[in-house]
């Protein structure tokens, strides 16, 4: 009798090994489930919004305007996304956001153009990864203010002598990989302001 | 009764300050240590998870089963995780981009599942509250001294306020990696110096001693197995079991013992409520001898 | 030849330049305890590698086409059980079938779910929007990168144990500073991958 009653005690003890564990995990795991769907309801919003403002600041920055609109644009390059700056119903410049591998990872720029493929000016997004106190200056104003005004095919030159009017800015001392890469990125915005730009004077202006 | 729990809160400040004793955490720690105020983000970040997880945990202690009890713990706490990752995304943008992919990586972060582990899993819903305060605060204290140190000597400021770096060429080294392990290496041994005035056991190695989951190599994963050869050849120092009515420092094999003496005795009463509740170190084998014995009794 | 390009590129960030340990400060914990002799650090890393490309490749489909766009959220949860299962799983599946390698690795198996160096590199994936395939190659490349940190510094911590360390850098402070010569050695990797 004793013996039966352990093993039924064994086997039961067996099978609530196994289901109660699963039971218990399964509903830890729907618990937290629910409390993150609902944090995320509640700092969804918040959050995207945040996203927006902070590249609207960042283009205001760039060109004072009344308005982005954000708009897809089919290149040679790719399909890519920008944003047309409206001041008074009129596209007073277009602003991209290009990337380009650094020293130690991306560097994320974006360039504001003028409707004649000047560039107005640019900001550093992000550098996290570059070297602090060496590739990290590439996010100082000194330094990206050089951008301004020029052109095409922009170069970087070391030792600071670089002249604006043959495109040219002054690398970063000590850190010409970390200038080439937002350079790079810079130019490629400009690759792409060539063509939409055109392309939209050309198909006679939409906005 | 009070001064107990004043100092279950300071013990994690001072005398098991998670990153110079129990050396838990190391990666955050040198990770995002290149500005004071990174430290105090990632600390504050951390105090909270530690918290919510310690009171979450010691409630739930008696109702997890001990087999899965690392899986629960790691959900519980990558819960409170992700739901800090969302405030911080949504209210403190600033602080998210400076610590990146390390704010996600608190989940794995030691000191939250060692805390877990060797106290909240054992202990009320209020001391477990307090040492995750400790702890945390601890860590928060830590993080932002080496942060400081760190940002004094690399960028010549602290909490971005220029002290030192006109008339002393910032070290950009110490911003660095190398900077990184330079500076941890010389907190530990200015830690250990305290310690070794105070008569206290220095800090030799991070070992297995020092390792969250070493239980969890001793229990949920290798049940019934040998210990880890690195594990048992790493403990230099003495594995800790922790109850807050006797913080005791024994060996492995002594607390063991202990632990399975203290089960058989009071195996009648405690074994039958609690059934789930077994000490950490207890043998597979001993767990199934006195579960039989229940039913013994029971019948 | 694009994507030839990128796995090189890939495989020399991942290795030297973006060291995992050394530079990205990732798995610390192992690189400190499991690194005092070289063939313990060789095991360790073997067994990091495989859970770190066998994660990704659970993780990424599982994000790609289940928690993408709506329950990003969720992907830490996700992720992190997803990794403390496989462990238990390959763990398992070693012991019933591959005895040798069981022996071998089994008992750095379970201090890899709570390695930060794993769960960090099935998200940098997801962060860097790496396809399926560089996703592997990247976590490919961030375990060999675990692996040679493991190996030069299983060799120097051998050299220490003989060495005459002044008495207040005895222990753990000596190992981090000679953690902060190795990773001074990798900074000269900076840029090359660029």
């Amino acid at each position: 009798m004793k013996e039966l009653l352990n093993k039924i005690a064994a086997y039961y003890k067996k099978i609530s090994d196994i289901v109660t564990p699963t039971a218990v995990l399964a509903i830890i795991c729907v618990v937290v489930t629910l409390a993150l769907s609902s944090t995320n309801l509640l700092t969804e919003g918040k959050i995207k919004a945040l996203a927006i403002e902070t590249q609207n600041k960042a283009m205001s920055k760039l060109i004072e305007a009344d308005e982005y609109h954000e708009l897809p644009a089919k290149t040679s390059y790719g399909d890519i996304t920008y944003n047309a700056a409206i001041k008074d119903g009129d596209t007073i410049g277009c602003i991209f956001v290009t990337e380009a591998n650094g020293y130690g990872g991306t560097i994320s720029v974006m360039t504001a153009v003028d409707m004649d493929c000047n560039i107005i000016a640019v900001e550093i997004l992000a550098a996290a990864d570059e070297t602090p106190g060496l590739g990290q200056n590439v996010t100082k104003p000194d330094w990206y203010g050089q951008f301004a005004g020029l052109k095409d095919d922009i170069t970087v030159i070391k030792g600071g002598s670089a002249n604006a009017e043959n495109n040219e800015i002054n690398a970063v001392t000590g850190a010409t990989i970390s200038s080439k890469a937002v350079t790079a990125a810079v130019n490629q915005a400009l690759d792409y302001a060539k063509e939409i730009i055109v392309n939209t004077e050309v198909k006679g202006d939409e906005s | 009764m009070k001064s107990k729990k004043l100092s279950i809160l300071t013990n994690g400040i001072i005398k098991e300050n998670p990153v110079l004793r129990l050396v838990l955490g190391t990666c955050p720690t040198l990770a995002v240590t290149t500005a004071a105020a990174n430290g105090i983000g990632m600390g504050i970040a951390a105090t909270i998870v530690l918290v919510c997880s310690n009171a979450a945990i010691s409630l739930l202690r008696n109702f997890i089963p001990d087999k899965v009890r690392i899986p629960a713990f790691i959900t519980v706490i990558a819960g409170f995780v992700s739901v800090v990752q969302m405030l911080v995304k949504a209210f403190a943008p600033a602080i998210d981009e400076s610590l990146g992919i390390f704010l996600p990586l608190i989940v794995v972060n030691c000191i939250i599942l060692a805390r877990a582990e060797m106290f909240a899993s054992k202990n009320p819903v209020l001391p477990s509250i307090l040492d995750g305060l400790g702890m945390g605060i601890g860590f928060t204290a830590t993080l932002t001294l080496m942060g400081a140190i760190r940002e004094l000597l690399g960028a010549g400021t602290i909490f971005g306020m220029t002290v030192t770096a006109e008339f002393i060429d910032p070290m950009i080294i110490f911003l660095l990696p190398p900077g990184g392990f330079f500076v941890f290496g010389i907190l530990v041994a200015a830690s250990n110096a305290l310690a070794r005035r105070q008569g206290k056991p220095v800090v030799e190695h991070l070992g297995c001693a020092n390792c969250p989951s070493r239980s969890a190599c001793h229990n949920a994963v290798l049940d019934g197995e040998e210990k880890p050869v690195e594990c048992a050849a790493k403990a230099t120092e003495e594995p800790k079991q922790e109850k807050v009515e006797e913080i005791k420092e024994t060996t492995q094999e002594e607390a063991s013992e202990e632990a399975q003496e203290k089960i058989v005795e009071e195996a009648p009463q405690e074994v039958a409520e609690e059934n789930e509740e077994t000490s950490e170190t207890v043998e597979e084998t001993v767990v199934e001898e006195t579960d039989e014995k229940v039913g013994g009794s029971n019948e | 030849m694009n994507s030839t390009t990128s796995i090189v590129a890939i495989l020399l960030a991942g290795i030297l330049t973006n060291n995992m340990v050394l530079s990205k400060f990732l798995g610390i914990c192992p690189f400190l305890g499991v690194s005092k002799k070289v063939n313990t650090a060789f095991s360790m890393s073997i067994a990091v590698i495989l859970v770190m490309v066998i994660a990704t490749a659970v993780t990424w489909p599982i994000y790609t086409y289940l928690l993408y766009p709506n329950f990003t959220y969720l992907q830490t949860v996700v992720f992190i059980l997803v990794i403390a299962a496989i462990v238990q799983l390959i763990e398992v599946f070693l012991k019933k079938f591959i005895k040798p390698i069981y022996n071998a690795l089994g008992i750095y198996l379970p201090l890899i779910t709570t390695n930060c160096a794993v769960l960090g590199i099935t998200m940098l994936n997801i962060t860097d929007g790496l396809n399926f395939g560089l996703s592997l190659v990247n976590a490919l490349a961030a375990g060999l990168g675990f692996m040679l940190a493991m190996l030069l510094f299983a060799g120097v911590r051998s050299k220490l144990d003989t060495a005459d360390v002044p008495e207040f850098l005895k222990g753990l402070p000596i190992t981090l500073i000679a953690a902060a010569l190795v990773a001074l050695s990798f900074l000269g990797f900076a840029g090359i991958g660029g």
